[in-house]
């Protein structure tokens, strides 16, 4: 599932890859749109179970 | 009449979910986005290009005016084309380093040779996909990567699977192509007319 995907089914979760964009040292939603979120989470050296997590609680 | 979305001052990834709402509710055969930066020029593009339409893009004084026109139907902006072979649209995937069994530097040979002869298919080739161990043909050093570069420069859209790039531990020595996911690669097999699979 790529950023697209997740934030075209849940705008909210926009603010959760907003709040990634400093750890990452880039605009995600910028630069990794297409990408699947376990590349986003290698290229960027992001924790992917605690993204998936922020994830879910903005979408529960 | 192509419908214009005006999607300058906004910021990721709003011009592209714009122009997704706009071709999931009107389906049009033509649109132009209008955008202020880079970024978004290349995400509308690239949203553009996966559905299915011919992108051209403009630039002045960093506005972007990014038109999209349906591929292969005919269009009141365009000159008429009759319907002809080159419309076909063939995928090739590749899920494989080497072509048959028996012998694996004969496999590899064969391979090798097969992607050097695929520009014979012209324009009718429109995806080059690579997994499993295909995806291995498209990193630094591949024998093969000098003939995929230049099929890409050609406009073939090579796509690599980026869960078998993970696998290999191969993802940032791809050198070609774009690395997608399963959701692209099987979209792709349902808009082709033709499907090869090595």
């Amino acid at each position: 599932m790529t950023i697209l995907d997740v934030v075209s089914m849940n705008r909210q979760t926009e603010a959760v890859f907003r709040r990634y964009d400093e750890k990452a040292g880039a605009c995600l939603c910028c630069e990794a749109l297409f990408e699947p979120l376990f590349v986003v989470a290698f290229r960027y050296g992001l924790d992917l179970n605690k993204l998936v997590k922020d994830l879910g609680e903005v979408s529960a | 009449m192509a419908t214009e979305l005006d999607c300058r001052g906004l910021a990721c990834p709003a011009p592209v979910l714009q122009t997704k709402e706009h071709i999931e509710q009107e389906h049009p055969e033509s649109l132009i986005v209008l955008v202020d930066n880079e970024a978004a020029r290349q995400n509308v593009s690239r949203f553009l290009s996966t559905q299915r339409f011919a992108v051209s893009v403009e630039e002045k004084e960093g506005q972007f005016r990014i038109k999209g026109t349906r591929e292969g139907r005919p269009q009141a902006e365009q000159p008429a084309v009759s319907p002809d072979a080159s419309e076909k649209k063939i995928m090739v995937m590749v899920a494989t380093d080497r072509m048959g069994v028996g012998d694996d530097e004969l496999g590899r040979k064969l391979l090798f040779n097969f992607l050097k002869t695929l520009k014979e298919m012209g324009p009718q080739l429109w995806r080059l996909v690579f997994v499993n161990n295909g995806v291995k043909l498209t990193i630094e050093g591949a024998e093969t990567l000098p003939i995929l570069q230049d099929l890409a420069a050609e406009g073939v859209t090579i796509l690599v699977c980026g869960t078998c790039l993970d696998h290999f531990k191969l993802l940032e020595m791809k050198q070609v192509g774009e690395t997608t996911n399963m959701l692209d690669i099987v979209t792709a097999m349902q808009l082709a007319d033709s499907v090869v699979n090595l």
